[in-house]
């Protein structure tokens, strides 16, 4: 069996500035994986690079066999911020009306992979309303929105970039619930966030970032049979017991 | 769902399977809750639930039916010696310490036995 | 149904509401006006070309932020289709919004004339049927052209800015990003006259005369350097779009 993702020497430069550099990756079938690391240590742009929403300046990115963005594009469902990308020309003026159901109604037209009846589900579980209108979404109520339509597409590898950022620890609770109920078994999943600890039993393996690059894979067992040590104790360990610029 | 960080999930899931069979919540010969529910449960891994039932496998605890999910053993032997086991666990930690306080075996059931009466009237 | 054909769904749907909106609040805003002459018994005449011209302009400005935006938007750019096809289908839809644009404000305009008559349109109607009909098709699709040609070139300008602004080792702030704008634009723009220009000398265009032949011929040429542009300045956006562009939102 092909991995589901494969990264190769990627190098990634902005404004002249290596932000990731010699980054090597790959990962099996049917893993939910944490990527960790410092505020600014390259997690997001990590994720975006994988599914096209940034350049890479050179390497390889290999997604279930596939090479072309455009090919990765329908292997891959990414959160991605839904306010800032669906303001439209009438932004912040009273015709623009973008209720959640129209978001639906997007992903519908645009992704052949989209399923109605598993976002009706996880919509009807995270108790989300149809009619309501973006921006009057509160950051807990837009974060399960994205959750439900990232996971109702039917892909191999889904991305999750701080999805429990700025939530309640009820709804924190809730999402990650959502999360082990609506993953399909096949799916490999990439979740980066602060709460190392409340998401520590979900995850197989973590990726810590850290130098511009990745630091090390591990699996969340190992590192507990080895090191006799929780996931966040070690990861503050790899960052000099926190002195990191967190 | 709280665990202890630096004791892998699988085992403390295990664990709390194991401590549900003794106390009956799941009965000898029933069915156990899919992989995906009880992930739910423990808001776990399927993966680490998986892992947790497979060593319960082959513990003999739960038995695997083709197509149907898992079932609680019927083997009363089998969950004996899990309660056994688990109680001597438990054991294990409290008798070191109050050996460390300087009692011997007679001093320590004497005040289990003291303890145990005294609870008992506090309960009523 | 292709991945194309949901894209262009999507954007076809999104322009055709925005020009319709345009085009309701023209008609609004005319029945308003004759309501408030009919009240006040403002006998004075009003020509309704300024109307036509003003929603033109805010059409063509809110399609062009429209396109851009496509590209800046995450929303887009993670759709499963090549940036080639992402790129025809939003100039492909801004195209049908321009046809839909135009067509409905003649329909307007010419409507709103029959309806509440005026001597300036109606002397600007008359000026222009002066059966030369293969002109005035001429004139036309050199018009649209132009506004492609707008839309275009506001590509290119926003690719390149983000592009030089990524190579530049600064953050991209507001600030620098307007000046870089201006920057860009300019730097644009010396080309595109230098090279319009000696195109226009090359097809022999020293002598302008005010004599209609002239005129035709002038058109002619415009039409030829207007496709040429819209082609060569298509090319260099799918260029920038597949190599270096990233989306901002």
């Amino acid at each position: 069996m092909s991995k589901v993702l494969e990264i190769k020497d990627l190098r990634y430069k902005k404004n002249h500035k290596v932000i990731l550099d010699k980054v090597n990756l790959s990962l099996d079938n049917g893993k939910i994986v944490g990527l960790l690391g410092a505020n600014g240590a390259g997690k997001t742009t990590l994720m975006r690079l994988i599914v096209g929403l940034n350049s890479k300046t050179s390497g390889q990115i290999t997604v279930a066999g596939v090479e072309s963005k455009e090919a990765i594009k329908s292997c891959v469902s990414t959160t991605y911020s839904l306010k800032s990308a669906f303001k439209d020309v009438f932004a912040n003026s009273w015709l623009e009306r973008t209720r959640i159901k129209d978001i639906v109604k997007f992903y519908q037209t645009v992704y052949p992979d989209f399923s109605l009846d598993k976002y009706q589900e996880m919509a009807d579980f995270l108790a989300l309303d149809s009619r309501q209108n973006l921006k009057n979404l509160s950051t807990g109520e837009t974060e399960k929105l994205t959750i439900a339509l990232t996971l109702a597409r039917q892909v191999q590898l889904y991305l999750l970039d701080e999805p429990l950022n700025g939530i309640d620890i009820m709804t924190r609770k809730k999402i990650i619930k959502s999360i082990i109920q609506w993953k399909n078994e096949e799916a490999t999943m990439i979740i980066s966030s602060h709460y190392v600890k409340e998401i520590a039993a979900l995850l197989d393996d973590v990726i810590i970032i850290k130098d511009q690059t990745i630091y090390e894979v591990d699996s969340v067992e190992e590192i507990q049979n080895k090191y006799h040590l929780g996931v966040e104790a070690y990861y503050e360990q790899v960052y000099g017991g926190g002195s990191a610029d967190e | 769902m709280e665990y202890i960080d630096s004791i892998p999930i699988y085992l403390q899931i295990k664990d709390i399977l194991y401590r549900k069979i003794i106390s009956n919540e799941y009965e000898l010969g029933s069915q156990l809750p899919s992989v995906r529910q009880l992930a739910v449960q423990f808001s776990a891994n399927t993966n680490t639930v998986q892992k947790s039932l497979k060593e319960m496998m082959e513990e003999k605890v739960i038995i695997p039916q083709r197509g149907k999910g898992n079932f609680v053993t019927e083997d009363e032997q089998i969950i004996n010696k899990l309660r056994s086991h688990i109680v001597n666990e438990m054991f294990d930690a409290t008798y070191d310490k109050l050996h460390s306080l300087n009692m011997n075996d007679q001093e320590i059931i004497d005040s289990f036995k003291n303890y145990v009466k005294q609870r008992d009237e506090g309960d009523e | 149904m292709s991945n194309i054909n949901r894209i262009n769904k999507d954007l076809f749907r999104q322009r055709g509401k925005l020009v319709s909106i345009i085009l309701g609040f023209h008609i609004l805003a005319i029945v308003l006006m004759m309501l408030y002459k009919k009240v006040f018994k403002v006998t004075d005449p009003t020509s309704l070309t300024g109307g036509v011209l003003i929603a033109i302009i805010t059409g063509i400005v809110l399609l062009v932020i429209s396109v851009i935006y496509v590209f800046d938007s995450s929303k887009y750019r993670l759709i499963p289709i090549s940036s080639n096809g992402l790129y025809f289908s939003n100039i492909l839809s801004a195209f049908f919004a321009i046809i839909y644009l135009l067509v409905g404000e003649a329909i307007i305009y010419f409507g709103a004339n029959a309806i509440f008559p005026n001597p300036y349109d109606q002397m600007m109607i008359r000026d222009f049927n002066v059966n030369q009909y293969w002109f005035q098709i001429k004139l036309v699709i050199a018009f649209i052209l132009g506004i492609m040609l707008i839309l275009v070139g506001s590509v290119v300008i926003r690719l390149l800015v983000s592009l030089i602004g990524d190579l530049l080792p600064i953050k991209k702030q507001t600030f620098a990003t307007v000046i870089l704008t201006l920057i860009v634009i300019w730097a644009v723009m010396v080309p595109f006259n230098v090279i319009t220009a000696n195109t226009l000398i090359l097809l022999g265009v020293q002598e302008v005369t005010t004599s209609f032949s002239s005129i035709v011929r002038m058109l002619n040429m415009s039409l030829f350097i207007l496709v040429a542009w819209n082609v060569v300045l298509t090319f260099l956006n799918l260029y920038l779009l597949n190599r270096w562009s990233e989306a901002t939102r």
